[in-house]
């Protein structure tokens, strides 16, 4: 980032800010809504009350991350999904790196709170306007509540009419949750270097489900595939270089 | 209680990735790690899905399912979103087991 475009003091903005905020969210909350009910539902098939699921999305509020903590809800222990939970939210560290500037001179508490509440949706829309100059924390609180307010309900939604179906494989509700994560998966895969990441990594994780218990292989495959990232990387910077 | 602990873990693993960066102030990533991020998901949700992709469906409409996922396969590699996957792959099941497939 350019050192000019670093703001000196934050900007704390005022109640309009916050409503600009918080509209701005409103597009991409049918989107969240589609996906918290699809959570609700998963959750209800992996075993959660409809409670637990509606206390997960409340204090965790983290929405690939939760998917994938229920793909492996039944057969993983405590210590491998929160690792793995811990390994699909390193993303955020990059986001919170690139808006921290502007939360300079903001008291530690409020930037707790606006990190606390940091979900993709809302972190797209505020990192934009403050870019644009339009940016305040009152903005990104707005765009925080706003996504807030509507993962928690439609997930809960979901749960409840995941519990009012007496035997979801029958209407294909199992087929949700490996459609769901293809589409996930689909959506990172950019270039070459990223399809070969996700073939070594599919092929790795078969391999170490035979070997290891519980769920670690799936976090095993993942750390050395990616690593395998940048190793790809390397050799194709070697190969141009010659 | 165990669920109650998983939840907790997960929460604190969450908030921590969402702070760390922004209680340091605005201090940039190394470019390595910046590099290694790009593959994590990607590597990660790959290695959720092949070990459940391989242990087959069983019971009434199995190929039903198998067509279902197929065709959201294509759908999610076409389009790169959630949403035509799964409807497509969920409504491929339900035309399939009105002819009992």
């Amino acid at each position: 980032m350019v050192a000019a475009e670093i703001p000196q003091q934050a900007q704390r903005g005022t109640l309009a800010d916050f409503r600009r905020g918080l509209i701005a969210t409103a597009p991409l909350v049918p989107g969240v809504v589609m996906f918290g009910l699809l959570y609700g539902v998963m959750a209800r098939q992996v075993g959660l009350s409809p409670w637990e699921a509606l206390a997960m999305s409340l204090i965790v509020h983290a929405g690939s991350a939760q998917f994938t903590a229920l793909g492996m809800w039944a057969s993983a222990g405590t210590w491998a999904i929160v690792l793995t939970t811990l390994a699909i939210n390193l993303r955020h560290l990059l986001m919170g790196a690139s808006i921290a500037p502007y939360l300079l001179g903001l008291r530690q508490r409020w930037r707790a709170l606006l990190a606390l509440w940091m979900a993709d949706e809302s972190y797209a829309v505020s990192i934009t306007a403050y870019r644009q100059g339009t940016g305040s924390a009152a903005y990104f609180l707005g765009a925080n509540v706003g996504i807030y307010l509507a993962w928690p309900t439609s997930g809960l939604m979901g749960a409840l009419v995941g519990m009012a179906l007496p035997d979801p494989t029958r209407y294909g509700l199992d087929l949700v949750f490996p459609l769901a994560f293809l589409g996930l998966l689909m959506a990172f895969i950019e270039d070459r270097k990223t399809a070969a990441v996700a073939v070594v990594a599919g092929l790795l994780a078969i391999a170490g489900s035979q070997m290891l218990s519980g769920q670690w292989h799936i976090l095993i495959a993942g750390l050395l595939a990616s690593l395998g990232g940048i190793a790809l990387e390397e050799v194709e910077r070697a190969w141009g270089r010659r | 209680m165990g669920t109650a602990l998983r939840i907790a873990g997960m929460a604190l693993a969450t908030f921590f990735t969402r702070y760390a960066m922004i209680a340091l102030v605005g201090r940039e990533p190394p470019v390595l790690f910046r590099r290694w991020l790009r593959y994590v998901p990607v590597a990660l949700l790959a290695a959720l899905i092949a070990p459940a992709a391989l242990s087959s469906p069983a019971g009434a409409g199995v190929h039903g399912r198998w067509l279902a996922l197929g065709v959201g396969a294509l759908l999610a590699w076409r389009t790169k979103q959630v949403l035509p996957s799964l409807v497509s792959g969920l409504v491929t099941f339900w035309a399939l087991s009105i002819f009992g497939i």
